[in-house]
């Protein structure tokens, strides 16, 4: 295990931010989730060795954050949510710097610094300020200082925020690519469930400072649900029709040309011929039909009520 | 789950990649990383440039008068004569006048320098970017001061430098030249450690540079002005060694002997001394180790 969490409690002037949590955080790419207060920030401020816990342990590749803070950072990247960078600093500088602060020699930094921004993406404007970026670059500059100094594991603060749907998927690209190229294990603090599905295989949900999840997404998905996507060619209204009079509940339409449906069979799951016979009768062709799995979005929503 | 592409066309360009497995350096060294990019940092600002630059004239100015007065004298005595081995009295006075010219330039440099630095960091985020990494905030504060005072510090003490070879020069008696230089080398680390420290806790109070560099001078110029007020009207001289700006000067001038300040006593410029420097760098230190460094 790369994080390991038992009974941490932090308590700020009354307040509680973390209580009695204990999790473990497997190699590979794990979400961190939850709603805002859910003590997201707190947990990574601990696994970082800034703050320490009010009770509890920490063990972050084997050591203790609080005790040996140093070594810990030494081995782990960090990208921050909010900007940080240093005013004046071109992102070369910016990463040679970080890469100097995490103690490899000078030319070893600027070397790693090109190629840190090279593997990001950004190629001629390396040498402009940081401060004038878009928030596409800035995401990426920071992506690039925070794994400069080649750590075991990263943490992820919000990267894909502020970005528009081009540059997210290219970032969501990135992040599932430095497990499988860099060997680099991911820790992505984020409140987008699209992006924990796009590149997660573990989560862990907080809410209210307490562990509501600390699962494989997999699990947390679950399996089929019972219904099933069904899109067809044809009338819609009488496949509708149909539908009910073999026993089946067209819950909704799932597009506004009533093409796509989700359905349930009248027997449950595998009575998946009723489907078949209701298209039949309508005369209209079925293009697809597909099981149902949950989706995280429900997950979520059903473990935080 | 939707299986991830790995690597999206464009982006991502990784051809060479290796790991670093080489020696890396230890975590005390990393004030002397802070304070060599600071400095860099600094040489692209143009008004840093237009200081260093006047600091080093001036410099020159003040070390050429001082060698045409100590030729013209040489010129008088003879060479080698023992007249030139002159009294310490005029040479430490000389001295401490210097040392008095010097403070425009040292306080320009480090407003421009020294006073913006955390308040800098502040505004952009740069304590994540900073204690995500190896850096203790000791390191921090440790790497901003020496940071703030480089150019201040190469000014300072290659003046001293400048006076102690033209001395060594012109006239005999090495033995008072180098007292000369290691009391001018002694003020000009007190009062770099001043600034410094009056720089980097006013820095520390805000975010907003300007706010930062306002503090610092009123702090410098309001403290020296409350001194020499105070010090005329109770007709105590020692009060005007209280502040920022004299009690670096006095306590050098207490040691030198006779000087412009018409010798004060030792321990009032050496208590203001330690009173500035400690009061200024504790509230820098409390500020740095309070920050909220992870936002969210």
């Amino acid at each position: 295990m790369q994080v390991r969490v038992t009974s941490l409690t932090r308590s700020y002037q009354g307040v509680t931010a973390l209580d009695d949590v204990t999790l473990a955080i497997p190699p590979g790419r794990t979400a961190l989730l939850g709603p805002n207060g859910a003590g997201k920030s707190t947990l990574l401020k601990i696994l970082l060795g800034l703050t320490k816990p009010t009770r509890g342990s920490v063990e972050v590749l084997g050591r203790d954050p609080g005790r040996d803070p140093v070594a810990v950072r030494a081995r782990v990247g960090y990208m921050p949510e909010d900007d940080a960078h240093l005013p004046g600093m071109s992102a070369v500088e910016l990463c040679a710097y970080g890469a100097e602060l995490s103690g490899l020699p000078p030319r070893e930094a600027i070397e790693r610094a090109h190629a840190a921004l090279f593997y990001v993406g950004i190629d001629d404007k390396r040498y402009l300020p940081v401060e004038g970026y878009s928030t596409g670059l800035k995401q990426r500059a920071k992506l690039a200082a925070a794994i400069v100094h080649d750590p075991d594991l990263l943490f992820l603060d919000e990267p894909t925020n502020g970005l528009d749907p081009a540059s997210r998927e290219e970032m969501l690209g990135l992040v599932a690519d430095l497990k499988q190229r860099r060997g680099c294990d991911v820790v992505l603090s984020t409140h987008l469930l699209h992006d924990v599905e796009r590149v997660c295989d573990h989560v862990i949900v907080l809410a209210g400072g307490r562990l509501m999840a600390d699962a494989p997404l997999r699990d947390l998905l679950g399996g089929h649900d019972g219904r099933y996507t069904v899109r067809i060619k044809g009338d819609p209204d009488a496949f509708e029709r149909s539908l009910r009079a073999h026993g089946c509940t067209p819950e909704k339409a799932l597009d506004a040309s009533r093409a796509t449906w989700l359905v349930v069979p009248p027997l449950g799951a595998g009575d998946v011929d009723a489907v078949w016979r209701s298209a039949a009768d309508a005369g209209v062709q079925i293009r697809q039909l597909s099981p149902r799995t949950a989706s995280l979005d429900e997950a979520f929503v059903r473990m935080l009520t | 789950m939707t299986q991830p592409n790995p690597s999206p066309a464009g982006v991502i360009h990784d051809l060479a990649y290796r790991r670093y497995e080489g020696a890396r350096l230890g975590a005390s060294t990393r004030f002397t990383v802070i304070a060599r990019y600071a400095v860099q940092a600094q040489w692209r600002l143009r008004a840093v440039r237009l200081f260093v630059v006047g600091a080093l004239v001036c410099a020159a100015l003040g070390a050429a008068a001082v060698g045409v007065n100590y030729g013209f004298r040489r010129m008088m005595h003879g060479v080698g004569a023992d007249g030139l081995d002159m009294d310490l009295t005029r040479d430490a006075a000389a001295v401490s006048y210097a040392l008095a010219a010097q403070y425009l330039p040292t306080l320009l440099l480090v407003l421009v320098c020294g006073a913006p630095a955390v308040a800098a960091d502040l505004n952009a985020g740069a304590f994540q970017f900073h204690f995500a990494r190896t850096v203790t905030p000791g390191q921090y504060l440790l790497g901003r001061f020496a940071g703030a005072l480089t150019w201040p510090a190469l000014f300072g003490y290659g003046t001293v430098a400048l006076y102690a070879v033209e001395r060594l020069v012109f006239v005999e008696g090495v033995g008072t030249s180098l007292k000369l230089m290691a009391v001018g080398a002694l003020a000009v680390t007190l009062r770099l450690a001043t600034l410094g420290a009056v720089a980097l806790g006013c820095s520390s109070l805000t975010r907003r540079r300007g706010l930062a560099q306002a503090m610092f001078l009123a702090t410098v110029l309001g403290s020296g002005m409350v001194t020499a007020i105070a010090a005329s009207s109770t007709s105590k001289p020692w009060i005007a060694t209280l502040s920022v700006m004299d009690a670096g000067t006095a306590l050098c001038d207490s040691i030198l002997g006779p000087t412009r300040l018409h010798g004060v006593a030792l321990a009032a410029p050496a208590m203001a001394l330690a009173l500035w420097i400690t009061v200024f760098t504790a509230v820098a230190w409390w500020r740095v180790r309070s920050a909220e460094v992870v936002r969210g």
